[in-house]
């Protein structure tokens, strides 16, 4: 992080105009961005029109804090000729619980994340919401599931027992 | 968070693939029964790339995993997704039929079959199937010619406990297949022919509980190579110019190997009774470097200090160097016990 003042900067904009300095390193964990940059190396304003303010800020925290954690396991990697196995193991389950806590997040924003995700193409981050909002729904009823991500239930009766009615299998359960 | 004004769900205004994508880290069970949330998932679950059949894991809806009636409701239930869903490509085709062999029944092992080759043909990048020899058997020609396969796991469940018959399709053509690995299957030296003849960009193979009737693991792609717990009936030379992870692990068997043409090997760890390092070995540009040896010891069969089998641990690592006396060390001790 010293040598961040030496570094490239470049400004992340988001839909509603807020701006964004971040490293050119953080930048480029988005997949997106990297393609941009090495498209043209000149630019360093870049508009993204997809991504809210709020969300964006979550991104670029990700972002850091996967770059700081990568960097420190290459210092470590170089002051020791290789890297220890335990250490990289703690490492490795302090980012998980950092994720962790990273996801503690209500629905709404978590699908924003998802999205912000998918357009900017952060695959570790995109993989982290992915599963969390699986998690969600794993092992809920319908009606659960609906309660938690807020969905409006526009299927009639009639219309539920037909679907019912033309998948069995998928609905048989043991006696 | 604009879309909420409308008062529709977040979720459901994902595009089709973030939500299918979403759907592919849950059970086949848990994706389908989201097409009852609301009209917008009706259909979601048929284009969800991702398609585990986990026996087990759908066990407690099927319960006890030994009557016939659960066994072929599960079946059915693997039929009724491959025929419902739509004819696009899959990422990953896992068809796990992991019953302890004695219970399977036939009836189960015929739909096994139709089921494997419903994945097949959806064409696969990533395949895995748990089922019957004779489920496996009934499919071998299409597994080992479906081209888009580019990681195939095959653990066969025998009827018997013993291998009776080998794993010999007629013909294999993988051409992209980067990945194989096998369980309980009883190969013989024409299959490891046609599998290194036929699988041109093959990196990675690994053998567990087969048995070996093999006397020559040839290949110039080969990368990694595992062999555990394997039966190993003749002489085996291993001859892998690009091999890199070597591990062999056979515990007290009796096993005759011989390591040749190993000039990019960096990580091996090979515990058998009897390695033979040939002289190709030692006139390449590197030999071996033998960086830690725990020779002959001795585990009693019951736990104690000394037993009746010495064996031999070797561990290989690091950079390979010539003029050690690897030919002529014995690195074995394995008086027979009987």
């Amino acid at each position: 992080m010293a040598r961040s003042s030496t570094e490239n900067m470049i400004t992340l904009m988001s839909s509603d105009g807020e701006e964004f300095m971040v490293t050119e390193k953080v930048a480029r964990e988005c997949t997106t961005i990297r393609n941009m940059l090495e498209d043209d190396c000149v630019i360093t304003n870049i508009p993204l029109p997809n991504v809210t303010s709020d969300i964006l800020s979550m991104v670029i925290e990700y972002c850091m804090e996967h770059v700081a954690a990568a960097e420190k396991a290459a210092a470590e990697t170089a002051e020791k000729g290789s890297s220890s196995a335990p250490a990289a193991a703690k490492a490795n389950k302090d980012l998980e619980e950092w994720d962790k806590a990273f996801m503690n997040v209500d629905v709404y924003t978590l699908c924003d994340l998802i999205l912000a995700a998918n357009y900017l193409n952060v695959s570790g981050l995109l993989d982290l919401t992915i599963q969390t909002a699986a998690n969600l729904i794993k092992g809920k009823s319908p009606e659960q599931i609906r309660k938690t991500f807020h969905i409006q239930n526009d299927l009639s009766l009639e219309e539920e027992e037909k679907i019912r009615s033309q998948t069995p299998w998928a609905f048989e359960k043991s006696e | 968070m604009e879309n909420n004004l409308n008062g529709s769900d977040e979720i459901s205004g994902l595009p089709d693939a973030l939500l299918t994508h979403i759907l592919s880290f849950l059970n086949p069970r848990e994706a389908i029964q989201t097409c009852l949330l609301s009209k917008r998932w009706r259909t979601t679950w048929t284009s969800v790339p991702v398609l585990r059949f986990d026996y087990k894991e759908l066990v407690p809806y099927f319960m006890e995993e030994w009557q016939d009636e659960n066994q072929v409701k599960f079946v059915k239930f693997v039929k009724g997704v491959m025929q419902n869903r739509e004819r696009l490509s899959l990422d990953t085709f896992e068809f796990l039929f992991n019953v302890w062999n004695k219970h399977l029944c036939n009836h189960a092992d015929l739909l096994s079959t139709e089921c494997i080759l419903l994945g097949l043909e959806l064409k696969p990048r990533v395949f895995s199937v748990c089922a019957s020899m004779q489920a496996i058997w009934g499919c071998s020609e299409q597994i080992f010619t479906c081209s888009s396969l580019q990681s195939v796991t095959l653990n066969i469940k025998s009827v018997c406990d013993i291998f009776d018959e080998f794993l010999e399709p007629r013909a294999i053509s993988l051409p992209h297949l980067k990945i194989l690995k096998l369980d309980s299957a009883r190969v013989n030296d024409n299959f490891f022919n046609m599998l290194f003849s036929s699988c041109p960009v093959l990196e990675e193979l690994q053998l567990c509980f087969c048995c070996l009737h093999v006397s020559l693991v040839s290949s110039e792609t080969l990368m990694s190579l595992v062999l555990k717990h394997c039966n190993i009936e003749k002489k085996l030379v291993i001859s892998s110019p690009n091999l890199v992870h070597l591990d062999i692990d056979n515990g007290t068997c009796d096993t005759n190997i011989s390591l040749q043409n190993m000039a990019s090997l960096v990580d091996a760890r090979i515990q058998c009774s009897y390695l033979y390092v040939n002289d190709t070995l030692e006139s390449s540009n590197r030999g071996l470097n033998v960086h830690k040896v725990t020779g002959v010891q001795g585990r009693s069969q019951h736990g104690g200090p000394r037993g009746p089998g010495p064996r031999c641990f070797l561990h290989i690592k690091g950079n390979i160097m010539i003029g050690l006396p690897l030919v002529n060390t014995k690195f074995y001790s394995f008086p027979s016990t009987s």
